[in-house]
């Protein structure tokens, strides 16, 4: 398809007037058209700005509105936990009330035994303290659990136990105390004297 | 015992001649007993503290003693003290049965208990960790197999009682005799209380 006839015949100038004009309708048209686009964001743009705006605003107050509910939650948990630990403890204490009295200091002394030694084994299993705490718990601990057995599992008291038991066991320990202490004193002091 | 023979002479099959006095006095005697007894131990934990460093260049308790054989001892030993207490509990309401089979449960827990000394006791001279190694293993032999022993002995006597309880019944000198042993079987896991605090964790930290 080459160009009519005529259009040959008005020659190359009239060819570049009629590529100038189109051009300049084509810019005018782009123009006009980019004209509009911007007159419409700029007509829009508040508009979504105010969208986003409020889609944040209400994002927020959704996230507030959960953290208060999570708060709440909290609140109820702590309160169902407090009620439920109050309710063990009753539960626990009528339990114990329901039950035979003899068979009360056993179980109370059962527990208490298997909490104090599970509580140096678990030190010694896994090691979250240094050694010197260990020990001092490990120490304390079987002090305790010494008491504990004494007064659930041999009822020894002071007030229904015979006299004569009592002296006898304070006397055990005020013997044990010096031949212990002694051979300590006397070896420990050996062994520093020995390094020196 | 001799007192009991002598109770049982003068009043047949014990079918009270004595007055409840006299079973206060023996559970007094008892008391002294285990009383002594507690002073051994204590001189025993104090010689393995002295000699617990020395290892002479041999094993020392961080690689012979095991965490899980001395925690199943001491469940072992604190479970047999309750089931104990249950069969005191079941002789004071002169349920015999139930006292007889808490009984036995006492006594397979302390022969279980037993049969992990024994072995643990066993594998250590087998790895050539025995009493004559060192001063610490000295020390820790004697103080260990002394409450071995004792435990051992505690059997025997639980033994004895079951039979007891069997043959004549819930007597008064039977269930007096079996308060002394529920003391003594007490005694005994006190004395564990020591030796794992003193002992094994010490030594496997």
């Amino acid at each position: 398809m080459g160009p009519s006839p005529e259009d040959t015949d008005r020659g190359p100038r009239s060819h570049l007037t009629d590529i100038g004009r189109s051009l300049r309708s084509h810019l005018a048209d782009t123009g006009r058209a980019l004209a509009s686009h911007l007159g419409r964001i700029g007509r829009e743009l508040p508009g979504q700005l105010r969208h986003i705006g409020r889609g944040l605003l209400s994002l927020l107050t959704h996230i507030g509105r959960g953290l208060t509910h999570i708060g709440r939650g909290l609140t109820h948990v702590g309160r169902g936990l407090r009620s439920s630990l109050v309710g063990a403890n009753r539960s626990l204490r009528s339990y114990l009330a329901g039950i035979d009295r003899d068979l009360r200091p056993y179980l109370i002394g059962f527990a208490l035994a298997l909490i104090l030694t599970a509580i140096p084994f678990a030190l010694v299993a896994f090691k979250p303290l240094p050694k010197a705490p260990t020990l001092i718990i490990i120490g304390v601990a079987a002090a305790i659990q010494v008491l504990v057995h004494l007064r659930y599992f041999l009822h020894l008291d002071l007030t229904s136990t015979p006299r004569e038991n009592l002296v006898a066991i304070v006397f055990t320990a005020i013997l044990i105390f010096l031949m212990v202490g002694g051979s300590f004193w006397i070896m420990f002091d050996l062994h520093s004297r020995m390094a020196m | 015992m001799t007192a009991d023979a002598l109770v049982a002479a003068a009043g047949g099959n014990g079918d009270e001649p004595a007055t409840p006095d006299v079973y206060e006095q023996r559970a007094f005697g008892f008391w002294l007993y285990l009383m002594s007894d507690a002073i051994i131990f204590s001189l025993l934990f104090a010689t393995y503290a002295v000699m617990a460093r020395n290892n002479a260049g041999g094993p020392t308790g961080n690689t012979l003693f095991s965490l899980p054989n001395a925690f199943a001892e001491t469940m072992l030993l604190l479970f047999s003290s309750i089931t104990f207490g249950l069969a005191t509990l079941a002789m004071k309401s002169g349920e015999k049965e139930r006292m007889l089979s808490w009984l036995l449960v006492t006594f397979l827990l302390g022969l279980g208990f037993v049969g992990l000394e024994i072995r643990e006791f066993h594998g250590m001279v087998r790895a050539g960790a025995g009493p004559d190694r060192s001063g610490f293993l000295s020390a820790f032999f004697t103080l260990v197999g002394t409450h071995g022993l004792h435990v051992t002995f505690g059997l025997i006597w639980i033994l004895i009682m079951t039979s007891q309880v069997v043959i004549k019944g819930l007597t008064v000198p039977v269930t007096s005799r079996f308060l002394r042993l529920g003391l003594f079987w007490h005694f005994l896991d006190i004395v564990w209380i020591g030796i794992f605090s003193v002992v094994y964790l010490p030594g496997i930290l």
